[in-house]
């Protein structure tokens, strides 16, 4: 049984006030819509089937939260949430990606190398997920901004808001976090 | 790296990006005290942040491979024992195909999503539970499944399905726009919807998403809502209006935009009525001009009804007036309190007897909604049928939005069942 929208933001809010389930289940809710509407098309993606993070996130926001009159506190609530929902979609989008290239697929995969690849490089989504573990260890908040940037595809002023710091400190923490992972993934790529 | 260690760095890196490249060295030199790995380590940053293009675009999602299968339906010959005879619609997680049963013979319209697991149980549970519902103003549910969608070249995948009433007609939104509607075409659609709806909440289903786009008036001007949480929004001239924050919100009773869950129930779906009818007669949603739901919109919006404005009084007549205003009431027990009275009085409209919604009748309603209310309580089953994404079929994403469907079961039902 689905929450509906109007009862998200009260999920939301218990999950913030340390109800475990309900913050469980706001997740949930937010993981299955966004995965939705990244399986199929329409919606925020592209004709080609891709489609950026920015747009899954606000599409999903705009259904489950906007028209609901959200308050700050529920937008805060709900970016924190999308971000790592997105965060988990990347992986097993990447993880499939990868384990359909070394199974059986191969005819499949000739098809799909004569275009460009469009999408973002699903390697390279696991390698930062693993990076960014590492540095949240390090810095938690950098983390988050990276979380709520690369993945939740938010702004430098939205971060801000669900962070509840100001812009100057997301763009500082931004830089020296993708420059961290960028050293970060260098070495592994060595 | 130790959490103390990586702030150092990272404080010496931000001090180091504010001066101009030529003194950097120096003062990382300085910054770090004679302390080799802390240093290289600032410098490894730094020369990472040279390479601006590194997570430069946001995550992004390929999955075109879920996209083949819809697209490929253009190219389905049957689905199950259904025929295909043409495509409906098409859009968001599901696309609506024209198919010909075999016995009985009929056309049906066959709604097939795309999504596994959760998505076909809530079509299934809601099918079941729509199927109770038989009135000619609601297109009937027939059947729900999963089946093998066939393709033309003999290739097959699998999808869920449900197989509804076929209505040849257009969207009451476009039905509105073709045609000049009076006052007593309007009260006359109003009640046939109304007629509709209160069967609907007699066995325990709640809409709480009607608008202009999910009702299909048929070729004789009789409305069929066909979106009872099967959602089959109609692609094509999708006017600007559903796209827009007003197309949305017009029709959402105020309890539902402020969020109170345990306030909404029919009379959301009288407020609907009401604010269709709004529309059909003022030629624009109710809630116009909206683009922000602030603070200061939702207080107007809690306040009054834009039906009770002297404009709209003149647009529709004292009488049909009164009762749209009545519908709209932002105020639960100043609503009408049943699809049933809200049909009464539009009937007075139409014969033109006077109304007689008085105070103290709202007052009886009121003392009996409230019994019948606390009565049914214990027996409510909450079903939320999710949002566009996993039921609605929506040709205009911009135009989708949440459904949400309650089924408040019958009590005698489960008790009979439990026995």
């Amino acid at each position: 049984m689905n929450p509906e929208p109007h009862d998200l933001t009260v999920l939301l809010n218990r999950g913030i006030a340390g109800d475990r389930n309900a913050a469980d289940q706001a997740f949930t809710f937010v993981y299955d819509r966004l995965r939705a509407i990244a399986a199929g098309p329409g919606g925020a993606a592209k004709p080609d089937g891709t489609m950026h993070a920015t747009a899954l996130v606000h599409e999903v926001f705009a259904k489950l939260v906007k028209s609901n009159a959200a308050t700050m506190n529920d937008r805060r609530h709900f970016f924190s949430v999308a971000a790592k929902a997105m965060r988990h979609i990347a992986i097993d989008h990447a993880r499939k990606a990868l384990s359909k290239k070394r199974g059986g697929g191969a005819a499949r995969v000739s098809d799909t190398n004569l275009e460009a690849p469009t999408g973002s490089d699903p390697l390279q989504v696991l390698a930062l997920d693993e990076a960014l573990k590492e540095l949240t260890d390090l810095h938690e908040r950098q983390a988050s901004v990276v979380e709520l940037r690369y993945f939740a595809g938010l702004s430098v002023q939205e971060v801000a808001d669900t962070l509840g710091c100001s812009p100057r400190t997301v763009e500082l923490d931004w830089r020296t976090a993708r420059a961290w992972l960028r050293t970060r993934l260098g070495e592994t790529d060595r | 790296m130790i959490r103390a260690r990586y702030a150092q760095a990272a404080d010496i890196f931000a001090e180091a990006l504010d001066r101009p490249e030529p003194d950097r060295e120096s003062f990382i030199a300085d910054a770090c005290e004679g302390d080799d790995e802390l240093r290289s380590t600032v410098e490894s940053l730094l020369r990472s942040d040279a390479d601006a293009s590194f997570l430069d675009t946001p995550y992004t999602h390929d999955d075109s491979g879920a996209i083949e299968n819809i697209d490929r339906l253009d190219r389905a010959v049957a689905v199950g024992h259904y025929r295909v005879r043409g495509r409906i619609a098409l859009g968001g997680m599901a696309a609506v195909l024209l198919a010909e049963q075999e016995n009985p013979h009929r056309e049906v319209a066959l709604k097939l999503l795309f999504l596994d697991g959760t998505a076909s149980d809530t079509l299934t549970g809601e099918a079941a539970a729509l199927g109770r519902l038989q009135h000619p103003n609601i297109a009937r549910v027939y059947e729900a499944g999963t089946a093998t969608v066939t393709l033309d070249d003999g290739d097959s995948f699998t999808a869920s399905y449900i197989a509804m009433e076929y209505i040849q007609g257009v969207t009451l939104a476009d039905f509105a726009t073709s045609k000049t509607l009076d006052r007593r075409d309007v009260a006359t659609l109003l009640l046939s919807i109304a007629g509709a709806i209160g069967h609907a909440h007699q066995r325990g289903v709640v809409h709480r998403d009607l608008k202009p786009s999910n009702i299909l008036v048929d070729h004789d001007g009789g409305p069929h809502i066909i979106d009872f949480g099967v959602g089959i929004v109609r692609d094509g001239n999708t006017s600007s209006t559903a796209s827009s924050l007003a197309g949305t919100i017009s029709y959402m009773a105020p309890e539902q935009l402020l969020g109170q869950l345990d306030r909404i129930d029919t009379r959301a779906d009288i407020f609907a009525l009401g604010a269709i009818g709004y529309e059909l007669i003022a030629g624009k949603p109710l809630h116009a001009g909206v683009e922000h739901l602030d603070d200061a919109v939702m207080a107007r919006i809690v306040e009054s009804s834009p039906a009770a404005g002297a404009t709209f009084r003149a647009q529709a007549g004292g009488q049909l007036a009164r009762v749209l205003r009545r519908a709209t009431e932002p105020s639960l027990d100043r609503r009408y309190q049943s699809a049933s009275e809200f049909a009464e009085d539009l009937r007075r409209v139409i014969d033109g007897r006077p109304l007689d919604a008085d105070d103290a009748s709202a007052v009886r309603a009121l003392a009996f909604y409230a019994r019948r209310h606390k009565a049914a309580a214990g027996a409510i089953v909450v079903v939320f049928v999710t949002l566009a994404a996993a039921v609605a079929v929506t040709l205009a994403a911009s135009s989708a939005t949440e459904r949400a469907l309650v089924l408040a079961e019958s009590s005698r039902e489960d008790a009979a069942q439990q026995a």
